[in-house]
Order: structure tokens, then sequence, then C-alpha cells
């Protein structure tokens, strides 16, 4: 271990707790991988790279449960700042609640041709398996 | 085509000392990677390091944000940033308002390959983020406007150099945003940065430099104070460490949103800070050891010697009615005769300001070794700049922007406007900038009512943080959240001018489909209310905030 | 904790000889080995106590605390530690340039609390000559630290020739 004095300050959580209050109804957990910056949604123990794809969590103790232990695997250096958001129903889908959500979940709106909108992630969903 | 041959500009090349710098660097930030990836570094230890060095996580990927200092780049420079928009990116970047260029679709492993081949160019991302010196910018015009004292590129450079990793000021409270301009018609927002300089003549005559500090927007924006009239030359550095030492020293670390220097002199009062400033400043003079000596000065200056210009006379061409409006805009008076300086428009309607093509990089790269000594300036205003063209070359510059799509009639016109990348991209934003500053460009997309409406400057930013310069806009735009729902506020009467002044927040925000019809009515007020010549801005201030107010609420559904 | 000191351009390891008396702690009675250290708070309640002592006497200033503070009895003090209260927090580099400079302390500035291995090269450049580590850190790494980039632009208190200077000696 390279750095000095870290051992003596708690791990910074600071992010995904302040993102925890305040939320009700169902909702999901995200994050960003570390290698590459995909966006990523929690799934069972692990993570997939579409919201579609992603787990709903119906109750604020279910998704309590999945930040502590994304939060507790944080140190694994495989992705960071997890965090849960709130989705609802609309036709059939589930869509994130805020226009941040729906924009990180699709890809710019500017830019139709990039990002999980046009099938185009950072890595693959064969690696982040593999590092899941 | 076969591409021309590479011409090198008159600009700053590094010598050995300035490669072994930049490479080491890249080395020590490599390391920093490794670190992290192992989880040697945590995040939060790992995120000030790499905002250092210009990386951030944004909604779908890394950012890398590349400095472009004081805006100039050569064009083996530009095919560079090409290369590496097809090769690590998708095909495209974009140049911010602070004239650097960022790519939105980094993966973090492959920064330090990235750095390695901007080094092979003498480029890099030192310092193009974090609480720390900030990429030095400049006028676009330097160098090549007849209106300037001297061209300011040397001491931009003298100011990057001293800058770069200094070891008491990479910790700051906050970031710090240097520019410097030698004209009375200010073009860099001098008047809007953390510390300016300005060229300036005293009455014997003498050259030296105007400081200012304490000009920011984000939360609480402020204009800048003028600290010291009158820094002789060789005194500049060490007055200018005293600004930051200071700063340092006295500025807040307890509130993030209390941390710039602005904060500071408006608190302690300018007079005050200047007292405190100088205490420095004759200490720091005393010792010597920043003294900027003649001769290095002299070294540095001589890397921007004005191109070899052909002894040509003035004759502008004529052509057809769009080469016409696009001379009228965006062609501007040279100090050379014979010559003019063209700006590159990156506002076409309907595109994304400030984004351009690998392929137009490319493109680009050509016009400039073709017509322009092998150079191009970033704006902050989010254009390009070909600083030393022929006047004679200007109809086959048209021609070959046109087929480009950078040809666009606008510069200082109400679709060249100024916007962050916002919700689309910035993990900070709080509302989309680019479909709001689309859509205005369309509703006045008509050329002729651009030139009827004149000099209107627009610029929207996605949250408070004020990257898009709303404050500062004579139509600002501000997004803001309200409860998930993107909502927008008008300002108007800002200024990044030499006549600088805050916009005013004209009341409740607008929605998403509402803003640009807002700005319309706004705009059909000065219209209808202007005198003579009058710009809009100066209507603005001759009548105030309130017709154009009943207008802009008139039909919407006030938020 | 471990403390490295800088010896010529590189590291070693030494013997903390200095004692921190908190500041509800009383004095020491008996003259201890090696120094005694306090912080700013206590050293202006117990000033004359602690000068009248016959040992080294050190003072620790958090960020906030300007050296000046000190007064003339900078030049009485062999040691001042300034804290890191998180590496982020950069004050303490302005501080020891002053104190290298202004003040002209020559005793040994010592950094303390929660700064990176990323942050060792500056806090020499400006002042710095002495450092309090955690157990696992090594030599190796110290001077690694030192040694990554090789040149500077900017003069320091640490008297090294800039590159300005080395170009006009090409």
């Amino acid at each position: 271990m390279r750095r000095v004095k870290v051992l003596l300050s708690a791990p910074a959580h600071g992010f995904s707790a302040a993102m925890a209050t305040h939320l009700s109804g169902p909702q999901m957990l995200t994050a960003n991988r570390l290698k590459t910056g995909d966006v990523l949604y929690r799934k069972g123990a692990g993570w997939v790279l579409t919201l579609a794809e992603g787990e709903v969590y119906q109750t604020q103790a279910a998704a309590d449960a999945a930040l502590a232990a994304a939060n507790a695997e944080l140190a694994r250096n495989e992705f960071v700042a997890p965090y849960l958001f709130e989705v609802r129903e609309k036709a059939g889908r589930v869509v994130p609640v805020k226009e941040r959500e729906i924009i990180r979940a699709a890809g710019p709106t500017v830019h139709h041709h990039t990002g999980k909108q046009a099938g185009q992630f950072q890595a693959t969903q064969a690696q982040v398996d593999a590092n899941a | 085509m076969l591409n021309p041959v590479p011409i090198q500009p008159n600009m700053y090349r590094y010598d050995e000392f300035d490669a072994q710098f930049v490479s080491e660097r890249v080395n020590q930030f490599a390391g920093q990677v490794a670190r992290r990836l192992s989880g040697e570094l945590t995040e939060d230890q790992f995120k000030p390091l790499r905002l250092m060095n210009g990386l951030y996580l944004q909604l779908h990927a890394y950012m890398l944000r590349i400095a472009v200092p004081y805006g100039t780049l050569s064009s083996k420079q530009m095919r560079k940033l090409a290369h590496i928009a097809r090769t690590y990116d998708k095909g495209f970047g974009h140049f911010t308002t602070r004239t650097n260029m960022q790519f939105h679709w980094i993966k973090l492993v492959d920064v330090p390959k990235i750095l390695r081949e901007l080094a092979d160019v003498e480029m890099h991302c030192i310092q193009t983020s974090g609480n720390c010196v900030r990429n030095v910018t400049a006028d676009q015009f330097a160098g090549a406007t007849p209106e300037e004292i001297e061209d300011p590129r040397p001491l931009c450079e003298i100011i990057r150099q001293w800058s770069s990793l200094h070891p008491e000021f990479v910790f700051l409270a906050r970031k710090f945003k240097i520019a410097v301009g030698a004209t009375e018609h200010d073009r860099a927002a001098l008047q809007w940065h953390d510390m300016a300089v300005q060229v300036v003549k005293n009455v014997e005559g003498r050259i030296g430099y105007l400081v200012m500090a304490g000009g920011g927007m984000g939360r609480t924006p402020y204009v800048a104070h003028v600290m010291k009239e009158f820094v002789e030359r060789e005194d500049i550095l060490a007055y200018l460490e005293a600004v930051l030492r200071v700063y340092n020293q006295d500025s807040r670390r307890d509130n993030i949103h209390k941390q710039r220097i602005k904060i500071l002199i408006n608190t302690i009062g300018p007079e005050e800070m200047r007292r405190r400033v100088e205490r420095e400043f004759q200490e720091l003079k005393a010792m010597g050891t920043l003294e900027l000596p003649k001769a290095e000065l002299a070294r540095i200056t001589a890397y921007f010697a004005p191109p070899a210009f052909e002894a040509l006379e003035d004759a502008m061409p004529s052509g057809s009615a769009a080469f016409e409006n696009w001379k009228k805009t965006n062609v501007h008076a040279h100090k050379a005769p014979g010559y003019a300086i063209a700006t590159i428009s990156l506002k076409a309607v309907g595109q994304v300001p400030g984004d351009i093509s690998a392929d137009q990089m490319d493109a680009v790269a050509n016009l400039m070794d073709e017509f322009s000594v092998g150079e191009v300036r970033v704006t902050h205003e989010q254009n390009l700049v070909l600083p030393h063209v022929r006047q004679k070359d200007l109809p086959a510059i048209f021609a070959r922007l046109e087929a480009l799509d950078l040809a666009t009639p606008n510069s200082g016109l109400i679709t060249d406007i100024i916007a962050c990348p916002g919700l689309d991209y910035c993990d900070l934003a709080n509302a989309r900038s680019i479909p709001i500053a689309q859509n205005i460009a369309k509703k006045f997309a008509d050329l002729d009512r651009q030139h009827h409406i004149g000099e209107l400057k627009i610029k929207i930013s996605g949250c408070i943080n004020a990257c898009g310069h709303h404050h500062a806009g004579h139509i600002g735009i501000l997004g803001v959240d309200k409860k998930g729902v993107e909502f927008y506020q008008l300002l108007l009467g800002g200024s990044g001018a030499e006549d600088a002044s805050i916009g005013t927040i004209m009341g409740p925000g607008f929605g998403e489909h509402e803003i640009a019809d807002a700005v319309e009515r706004v705009v059909n007020v000065y219209l209808a209310e202007r005198q003579g010549s009058e710009r809009f801005l100066d209507t603005y201030r001759r009548i105030g905030m309130e017709k154009f107010k009943a207008a802009a609420y008139q039909d919407a559904v006030a938020a | 904790m471990k403390l490295i000191r800088l010896n010529g351009e590189v590291g070693a390891f030494v013997e903390d000889h200095f004692a921190f008396v908190t500041d509800d702690a009383p004095l020491p009675e008996h003259p201890v080995p090696g120094g005694i250290m306090v912080s700013l708070t206590r050293f202006q309640k117990d000033r004359a106590a602690l000068l009248a002592r016959n040992t080294p006497i050190g003072v620790k200033l958090l960020a906030h605390e300007n050296p000046e503070l000190l007064g003339d009895d900078v030049s009485r003090l062999a040691l001042i530690a300034l804290d890191f209260p998180k590496f982020r927090d950069g004050r303490a580099f302005s501080w020891a340039r002053l104190l290298r400079t202004r003040l002209g302390f020559r005793g040994e500035i010592r950094a303390v609390g929660d700064f990176l291995y990323d942050q060792i090269n500056y806090q020499k450049r400006v002042g710095f000559d002495a450092w309090e580590v955690p157990a696992h850190f090594t030599i190796e790494q110290f001077n690694r630290a030192l040694t990554e980039m090789t040149n500077v632009y900017q003069p320091s208190t640490d008297g090294r020739k800039t590159i300005r200077e080395l170009r006009a000696e090409r």
C-alpha cells in the first residue's frame, strides 16, 4: 500500500448515502464500471449493461439491501459510485422517474447514434460477466 | 485529395525539458491509474488526481479534457485530435468554453495510451480540471488583430509553464482560471475570470500588465476587481504568485460553494485583498527568484513571431449573397494588408454547439495548411478561427467550409449560441442545454432575420456551475431540475465583453418546449423598442426588464 | 506511525524524539528525552513555561493556523508540524513556504495527517523535511515519489534549478 494514512479515514460512500435518502417506490441500483465508465445496473449479485435487464426493488428494504451489498463490494475496484434511483412502470416498461436516469440508460438525446440506445457499450457483456 | 504538407506555425514548441516534463507526467498519471485499478487508491483519493489530469466520470463514460493552451492549435495537433476521436471515441469531439477539446466516450484503461499519443504532438491534459490553475485562455485574434498592443500569447505560455505542477498551488480551495488579453475590445471574457491580465501601456508608453481578480460565474456571479493598474513586465509572475498565495492561505475551506477567490475578495473587500497581495508581492519581488528576465521573454516571444506575410494590398473579394453574409459576420480585419481573420462556425443550425467530427477536424487541418500557415484558434464561444488568411483566398475558403457545413454566417448572431454539454453528458447537470440551443437556432434559422436582429449572444448552462456562461449572455438560459423535470430560467442583460455585466433572472422558469418561444417574444420586444443601431443589450440596458418580462410570460404557463 | 526525514535528496527513517502533549494533559514535571510538541492553543497558554524548559519545543499547527501567529517565537522552536486534515486541503503548502522564507524558520517542518504519496514531492519542494507515515510505508516509495518528475518550472524554497535556469546553462 503506497497511500499514506488511508487506513485511518473511513471509505467515503457519501454520494450513494446522499442519493439514498428520500427515495420511495420501486427502485433500481446503478453504478459505473471502473475500467470503462460503462453504466451498470444491478441484477442479483452482479451487474448488467441495460436498464431493461436490471432488477427492480419493490420494497425499500430490498433496495437498501442491494445498495449495502454493492457498497460492501466497492473494495473489489470493479465499479464506482453505486446509488439507487426511482423507477415507475409506463406502458408495460420500467422507466426511470428522473430525466437524468432516462438519459443515462439510453444515451445522449442529441446523438441517437451513440450510447446504449444504439447498442453501443464501452465493454461487452462478456467482459462485464467475466469481472462480476 | 492529397493532404498538404503539414506546416509548423509560429507557436510555442517543446524543447527537451518540456518534452521530458510532459512524458514524465504521463508516466506519473499512468501509475496513478494502475494504482486505482489495483485498489491501492480508493475512488475518493483517485478522483482529485484524475481531475487534475482532465479526467471526469460523466453520465455514460469517462470524459477526457485536453488542453489547448490559449486556444492555439497546429494542423498536426488537429489531425491527432481527429485520430483520437476515431480510435478512442465515437468519431467526434467537443470544443469547450475554456477553448479545450473534450471527448465524452473514453475508457479509463485507454487514457495512458491517449496521453502518450498527445505527448507526441506536444499536447497534454495537465490541469484541465481540478482545484488548480487551469488552462490559460486568450483572445482568439491574438497576433492577428490590428487592435492589440502586442500578442498576449508569449505571456500565456510563460504563465502555462509557471503554473504547471506549481508545488504550492495544486491543492487550492477551488479551480482557478486565468485569461490574458491585449485589446480594449475584450473577446476573452477577462472580467469573468478568477484572475485576468490585460496588456496595457502606461503614461510613459511602457508596456506592462493590468491585473484583475475575483471574477467568476457559478452560483454567486461576480465581475472581477482591478488588483493593480500597472505591473511591470518583469514582475508579473511575482504578482500572480502573490494573488494565488493570498487565495491559498485565506480562502474558506469549509463550504465548497464559498471557496472561489471571488468569495474571498468580496468578503474581505477588494481594498483589503490588494493590501494582502501587495505585502506578498513586495516580498516576492525583493527575493527576485520570480523575476522574468528580458532574455526569457524574448526567447518565448520569438516562437510567436508573426508569419512572413506577403506584400499585399487590401482587396476584399466580393461574391454571392451567401459569401457576402459570411464576410459580414465571420471575417475580421487583420493587421497585415491583404490579410483577414476568418471564423469557422461550429454552430450550424441543428448541430451541437462546439461539436466537430473527426472528418471535419482533418478537413480543417488541410485548410489550416493551405490557407492559414498551419494554424487555427479555438474561441471561448466554441468556434474556430483561421488567424492569417489572404483576402483573395476567402472565396475558396468559404466554398470549402460550406461543403463541410462549417460556413454558417452567424458569428456573434443569435444562433451563435454557447452551450455546455448539459444533462446529455454531464454528471453535474440538472437539465439539457444542447437541445435548447438547437431549438432556438432552428427558430431563428432565417439568415435575413438573424442579420436584422444583429449582435445577440445567447448562452446556455445546464446547471448553476455555469460552464455555458449564462450569467454573461445578453440572453442567458439556466437549466434547473424540478422534481426530475427540466425547467429553464431566462436571464437578461449579461455581457462577457469589456462592458461586462451580470444577467438578471427574469422570474420563474419555462418548460423545455416553452423556452424557445419565450426567447422569441423577448427578441420581438427588442425589435419593437430598439433605437438606431442599438444592440439587444443596449436596448435592455436602456428600458430595463419590465417589457421583456411581460412579453415572455404572456403566453407561457409559468412554472 | 513512523517518521521519515529528508537527508539531502533522499529520505531515511528516524526516531521521533518529540512527545506530543495533548491540551488537557499536564506538562511533564521532569525534562523528557527529546522534546515536547503541543498545539498552538497550548503553546499560547503555556508559552512562558514551555520556553523556560531546557528542551526542544515543537508546535503543531492546524490547517487554518497561520504560522505568523507564532510571532518571533518561531526562532525558538525546533519543530513545526503542519496538519493536513484531509489531503485536498492545500493550505499547508503555503504555510511551509512562509516559514522557510518570511519567517526564516530553519527547524524541522513535519507533514502530519491525511496526505497522499502523490503530494510528498510538492511538500518537499515548499520546505517540508519530515513526514509522519503509516507503518507499511517504505523508503523506496518515499524516494520514488521524489523522483517521478525530474525538472521543475517554478522556483521554490528547495532552491532547485528551474527549467528556465537549466535552459540558460545550455
